[in-house]
């Protein structure tokens, strides 16, 4: 593997160091702080609680630390507000030509190593020591206070019990040395209590150190007393370190005006101005108030820095060039120094400080203010310009552009956000590790457009515009919350930008959601149409549709006569009808002959055969009808067993109806004269056949068991053997019957009885007896000789009563007969006559219309 | 075809084919089995009528129970039917049988007829508005000359020729249409019973019932 | 003359229930729901203690309790048949009543089809054959010719009109020409076989009407 080489310098350095030999610069990338978890809160979630000391490393505030997003045109910022992330060597590169000319460069002596041919073609040359990039012009007058507070510096302060906000004039030294006892920040320079891992050559350090730190090395014999730490190897960076009084607090021990330096008097005179909370009636020229102010609020974060610096692995580069420095003469102080053991006082300064250290100083202030107060840098609002101080800027202030909040720029709110999951660990590293400069780069939206959505995080990232002349955020979010959020109600928030919760926790934080269901549109939704798209054809057709379904549901208008009409028609039917039939039963008129009628075939052949019939012949008579016709029935069948009777014959009546048996009686009740018949003697009565056609088959094939037992209303009869009887005796199949009368009113009995009985008869003759409407199904049978006789309905029985001469309830009937059935014919045919008619009206206008 | 479905199937062509074989061969033997299938036919007929007034007793207690409109007749009917059945029991011959069926049974169901005599003139009347076609007016035609032909008219007498012309309609137009008619019957019902004592159709709930 | 009391009784009885259901022509009435009710539950009890007295007492009950071995095995098949049947009433039990209604329809559809040939179609083809003998039966010859050739065509033409097969088409079943004239002249015929028909059912109505109102006169004329 190969050795790693330096960016800067190009120099290999050994395996597993972390930092340059000879320029100091880091190797390997700091250590993502615990902060790099997504830093932003999103609604709902609880707020993380996180250490501030995390914050101590020279970068921005993560509020100013975004990532562009593809598909962003970078936005126009003021480079001044990067100051404070500009690492140290790089700083020291823009000073370069204002470092004395005995005066080591800022760089480290590594650099000024000239590296070995092989390792110059792998490396890129370092930039010229001379020369600034452009990029770093800007710098030039550049925030210093945006700025972190160096490590050394910080630690100086700590020793005296002060927090890193002195702007002392050995801000040049790590803060380290007021960072912890013992404990060493992983990559870092080793602590004062331990040797350094490179100690810089006496020689070299002794002749390239500055006047103010050569006074300091005297003196460091004197701090070293003071100090409990462990003198480090080097005695001569350490001596004078370790002798160095602890830093007083900036408000509590002033130095002797006498022994610090010019400059170096001004910012302490600044800095116990700030310390009284005050804004800055004037900025000096140096230290403006704003940042004797930080450095006044800075002390009261002084324990949370140090236990932060405690956990801090890294060193920044700057503070190991210092140690380079201090130990080759050229560089900063050693490990005493940066273990923050012994603060450096500025007033034990000898000689006026280079301007690369003053510049340090300033920037190390105003970085440690910027570390203290970073949760208030997010929460401050961007001061509008109203608010920003009135007095004149320095010069290097000038460029500085006051930060316009970012609306929902802070991670505690995410508006608009598609993605609510918290950032992915690549993005949050990616957003940690972006310098603030270059996270400010971003296109500004247009004036209708949201700004494009960051395709990792979903963020939409609000304009942002500084406008000249506001503070910056970070500088704004020092002050008192108080006056922020008075600030925040008075200025009503423009459209888009966020606001500042005024109560709870989360006081003077910018962009938190509000604490209230049904948080307001976080976006706004998309708009769809509610007008149904549809095309002229569809619209037509769902008229049609519409018409059609309308015409469904519509009631028709219904002719209110119809109903009457209905009833009208059946009334009169009735009276008509009831007239007809009525009135000759009343009057007992005569309206027809009672010879009417013709002969009819087959009535005469009935007649003639039971004329036939010799005395005491045993007939059957089947009354297989229904109690509904039994008025016909009985008319039609009355003479003709009034005309069996009369011969002589034995009657034997069966039925395969459950009511025949109850209507052979009722029969003979009504048509016969009584005395005439005696049950058991000269008629029996076999009662019910159950089973239909089977039952027919069943008493053609066996009689005697079919129907074994008398029904009679004589209980001397009734329930006995009735084929030992006069009617049934010497009877044993059907064939010995003389002859077989149906009486029905189905023509499917008859049918039954034909079917099943006709082959089992022989030569035994089967007549019906059958109902008008049995007629035309009836014939064929006795066109087909199956009958030997036929007598149909009334008429049938009225031709009878003619042929036997003998009338009858034929004859009572005929004239109600004949009346009924001329209204009925006339009702018919008029009737129909009229319905055809009304029919072929309508046919015709239905043939109209269509 | 399941095993509980092949002994309906079985039994009813057995039967069948024993009580058919009848029919064409004189044997004695097949005679007395013969007359044993039908004589247990129509024991089980007998059934079947006590079959139908279970189920018509359940339809119109169920009725009762879940007091639907019109249980009050339902009541009567249950009632009617129970005293009836109860006194039947000691013989229908009876006079009080004889006296329940005469004055309730003749005259409603004898009434119900009546009503048809109405019923039918006004769907005679409105026949042609319904169906006004060749067919339609052929039949009442055929049925006022029919009614001319069966009796005189009053005061009138017989027309001439009605009573020919009511014969010759109904003795040899209707005729040949009844003997078709009774041709096609007879053919169906041979097709259908051939079927069931084949095996092909199943309406006693076999596997296809 | 003075009407016996159970006459009188049962006439009165009559004569409320035919004016019940006489009032129907009127319209749709309570008084004639009560009487059909009534009607339909006499019936049926009635044809139930008919079934009972005549079928399954002296055929079933008494050779079961009276009779011979035989007899009682017989009798024992046809209880175990009518109770299989009777079964088919619930549900749970309705399969087993499938060996009862097998039996039935087994032996019913064997005499119907015993009956419909020996008692329908072969009597009646041969009608139809022998009408053309043309000799026994009235009229003139051309007269029996005639009568006979439209009996005949009447028949066939029925007949052809009762038969259903099509021939198979793209546009559907397809009658041929010939079968579907001859089988408009079957509707002819059966248009007025349908015809005397009604005329028949009339006739056999008002013929009810006439004996009802017949009846009522007499009663009332009785009282």
């Amino acid at each position: 593997m190969a050795e790693p080489r330096c960016p800067v310098c190009g120099q290999p350095n050994p395996e597993g160091s972390e930092t340059c030999q000879f320029c100091g610069t880091r190797l390997k990338p700091p250590a993502a702080a615990p902060s790099a978890a997504p830093a932003s809160i999103r609604p709902g979630e609880e707020p993380v609680k996180k250490n501030t000391a995390e914050f101590e490393k020279v970068s921005l505030p993560s509020s100013e630390r975004q990532p562009i997003h593809p598909g962003e045109e970078p936005t126009k910022k003021n480079t001044a507000e990067l100051e404070r992330a500009l690492p140290t060597w790089l700083k020291t590169l823009r000073d370069k030509p204002d470092t004395p000319p005995g005066e080591p460069p800022s760089q480290t002596p590594a650099q000024a190593t000239p590296a070995t041919s092989a390792e110059e073609s792998s490396t890129p040359p370092p930039p010229p020591l001379n020369s600034v990039p452009e990029w770093l012009s800007g710098l030039g007058s550049a925030a210093a206070e945006e700025q972190e507070i160096p490590d050394w510096l910080a630690s100086l302060r700590s020793k005296g019990g002060t927090g890193p906000d002195e702007p002392e004039g050995l801000t040049a030294f790590p803060q380290d040395a007021g960072r912890e006892q013992g404990s060493t920040p992983a990559g870092g320079p080793p602590p004062a209590s331990a040797p350094p891992p490179e100690a810089p050559p006496q020689g070299a350090a002794g002749e390239g150190l500055p006047d103010w730190l050569k006074g300091l090395q005297s003196e460091g014999p004197e701090s070293a007393k003071q100090e409990p730490a462990a003198q480090p190897d080097n005695p001569d960076v350490s001596a004078w370190l370790s002798n160095l009084p602890p830093t007083p607090p900036a408000e509590a021990h002033p130095t002797p005006a006498e022994e610090l330096p010019d400059w170096l008097k001004k910012l302490k005179e600044q800095a116990a101005e700030t310390e009284s909370s005050q804004p800055p009636a004037s900025a000096t020229e140096l230290t403006p108030e704003w940042l004797t102010r930080l450095q006044a609020e800075a002390e009261t974060q002084e324990d949370a820095v140090q236990s932060a610096r405690a956990q801090h692995e890294d060193i920044p580069d700057w503070l190991s060039k210092l140690e380079t420095k201090a130990g080759t003469g050229a560089t900063a102080p050693a490990s005493p120094a940066f273990s923050g053991e012994v603060p450096v006082s500025p007033t034990e300064l000898n000689g006026p400080p280079p301007d690369w250290l003053s510049k340090l100083q300033a920037d190390v202030t105003a970085a440690s203010e910027a570390e203290a107060k970073k949760e208030e840098f997010e929460a401050a609002p961007a001061p509008s310009p109203e608010s920003l101080p009135a007095e004149p800027l320095p010069a290097w202030l000038s460029g500085v552009q006051p930060e316009v909040p970012r609306p929902g720029g802070t991670p505690a709110l995410i508006i608009g956000n598609e993605d609510k999951g918290p950032p992915s660990a690549g993005e949050a590293a990616f957003s940690m590790e972006t310098p603030d400069w270059l996270s400010k780069l971003k296109p500004e939206p247009g004036p209708q457009e949201t700004p494009a959505p960051v395709p990792g995080t979903g963020e939409q990232q609000p304009s942002e515009s500084l406008e000249p002349g506001d503070l910056p955020s970070w500088v704004q979010a020092m002050r008192p919350v108080e006056a922020v959020v008075a600030e925040a109600k008075a200025v009503a928030p423009a459209e888009g930008q966020v606001t500042t919760e005024q109560n709870g926790p989360l006081a003077g934080l910018r962009g938190v959601l509000p604490a209230v269901p049904g948080l307001g549109p976080l976006r706004k939704p998309p708009a769809y149409a509610t007008k149904l798209q549809a095309s002229e054809t569809q619209q037509r057709y769902a008229d049609s549709l519409e018409k059609l379904v309308y015409a469904e549901n519509s009631p028709h208008a219904i002719r209110s006569t119809l109903r009457i009409s209905g009833h009208l028609l059946r009334w009169v039917i009735v009276l008509l009808l009831f007239l007809a039939v009525g009135l000759p039963i009343v009057t007992g008129a005569q309206v027809v002959p009672p010879t009417s009628l013709p002969p009819v075939e087959e009535v005469q052949a009935t007649y003639t055969l039971i004329g036939q019939l010799a005395p005491s012949s045993q007939v059957l008579v089947v009354f297989d009808y229904e109690p509904a016709l039994s008025g016909e029935l009985e008319a039609a069948a009355q003479n003709v067993v009034g005309q069996l009777i009369s011969t002589g014959a034995l009657l034997t009546f069966i039925s395969t109806s459950p009511t025949g048996p109850a209507l052979a009686d009722h029969f003979l009740q009504t048509t016969q004269p009584p005395g005439k018949l005696q049950s058991g003697q000269t008629y029996i009565n076999l009662g019910y056949l159950a089973g239909g056609p089977t039952g027919i088959l069943n008493f053609a094939s066996w009689p005697g068991k079919a129907a074994p037992y008398a029904w009679s209303t004589d209980p001397k009869v009734d329930g006995n053997n009735a084929w030992v009887m006069p009617p049934l005796l010497g009877v044993v199949n059907l064939s010995d019957f003389k002859a077989v009368f149906v009486l029905t009113d189905s023509a499917d009995t008859g049918r039954n009885w034909i079917e099943q009985a006709g082959p089992s008869l022989g030569s035994t003759p089967m007549l019906m007896v059958i109902s008008a409407q049995a007629e035309p199904m009836m014939r064929p049978y006795y066109d087909s000789g199956q009958l030997k006789g036929l007598v149909t309905g009334l008429a049938g029985g009225k031709a009878y009563e003619q042929a036997v001469q003998h009338p009858g309830l034929g004859q009572a009937y005929w004239n109600s007969f004949s009346t009924g059935l001329l209204m009925a014919e006339i009702l018919i045919l008029v009737g129909g006559a009229w319905s055809a008619f009304l029919a072929w009206r309508e046919n015709r206008r239905k043939e109209e219309e269509a | 075809m399941k095993l509980r479905g092949i002994l309906p199937t079985a039994l009813a062509i057995a039967s069948g084919i024993l009580v058919l074989a009848g029919y064409f061969f004189a044997i004695d033997v097949l005679g007395e089995i013969r007359l044993t299938l039908i004589g247990w036919a129509v024991i089980v007929a007998a059934f079947a009528v006590f079959a139908g007034l279970v189920n018509l007793l359940m339809v119109h207690v169920n009725k009762i129970r879940q007091r639907e409109k019109g249980m009050a007749y339902s009541l009567i009917l249950i009632a009617a039917l129970i005293v009836t059945f109860l006194i039947g029991l000691t013989g229908p011959e009876t006079p009080t049988v004889s006296f329940i069926f005469n004055s309730f049974q003749l005259p409603v169901e004898t009434s119900l007829m009546a009503l048809l005599a109405v019923t039918l003139a006004v769907a005679g009347i409105r026949l042609l508005r319904r169906h006004l076609n060749l067919l339609s007016i052929l039949f009442l035609a055929t049925a006022l000359v029919v009614l001319l032909g069966t009796a005189p008219l009053p005061y009138l007498g017989m027309i001439p020729y009605s009573d020919w012309l009511r014969s010759q309609i109904a003795q040899v137009l209707a005729a040949g249409g009844a003997r078709g008619i009774l041709l096609g019957v007879a053919l169906g019902t041979l097709t259908t019973g051939l079927r069931i004592l084949f095996g092909a159709d199943r309406p006693y709930g076999g596997d296809n019932g | 003359m003075q009407i016996p009391s159970s006459e009188l009784v049962g006439g009165g009885v009559s004569f409320l229930l035919t004016l019940m259901v006489l009032s129907y022509l009127i319209g749709d009435n309570p008084f004639f729901r009560v009487a059909v009710y009534l009607f339909v539950g006499v019936s049926a009890g009635y044809a139930a203690a008919v079934a009972w007295h005549q079928v399954l007492w002296p055929q079933l009950f008494l050779p079961l309790i009276f009779g011979s071995l035989l007899d009682r095995v017989l009798a024992l098949v046809a209880l175990g048949l009518g109770i299989l049947l009777l079964l088919k009433l619930h549900a749970r039990t309705a399969r087993l009543g499938s060996v009862s209604m097998a039996f039935l329809v087994g032996v019913g559809a064997a005499v119907a089809v015993g009956g419909a040939v020996m008692g329908t179609l072969f009597p009646q083809i041969r009608a139809s054959i022998n009408m053309f003998g043309l000799l026994g039966g009235t009229g003139t010859l051309i007269y029996q010719l005639i009568k006979s050739s439209v009996i005949l065509v009447g028949t066939l033409t029925t007949l052809i009109y009762f038969q259903f097969g099509a021939k198979a088409s793209p546009n559907g079943p397809q009658v041929r020409s010939w079968v579907g004239g001859l089988g408009w002249i079957g509707q002819v015929f059966i248009a007025i076989t349908l015809g005397v028909l009604f005329a028949g059912v009339y006739a056999a109505a008002i013929t009810a009407l006439i004996e009802r109102l017949n009846f009522l006169w007499t009663f009332v004329i009785s009282l």
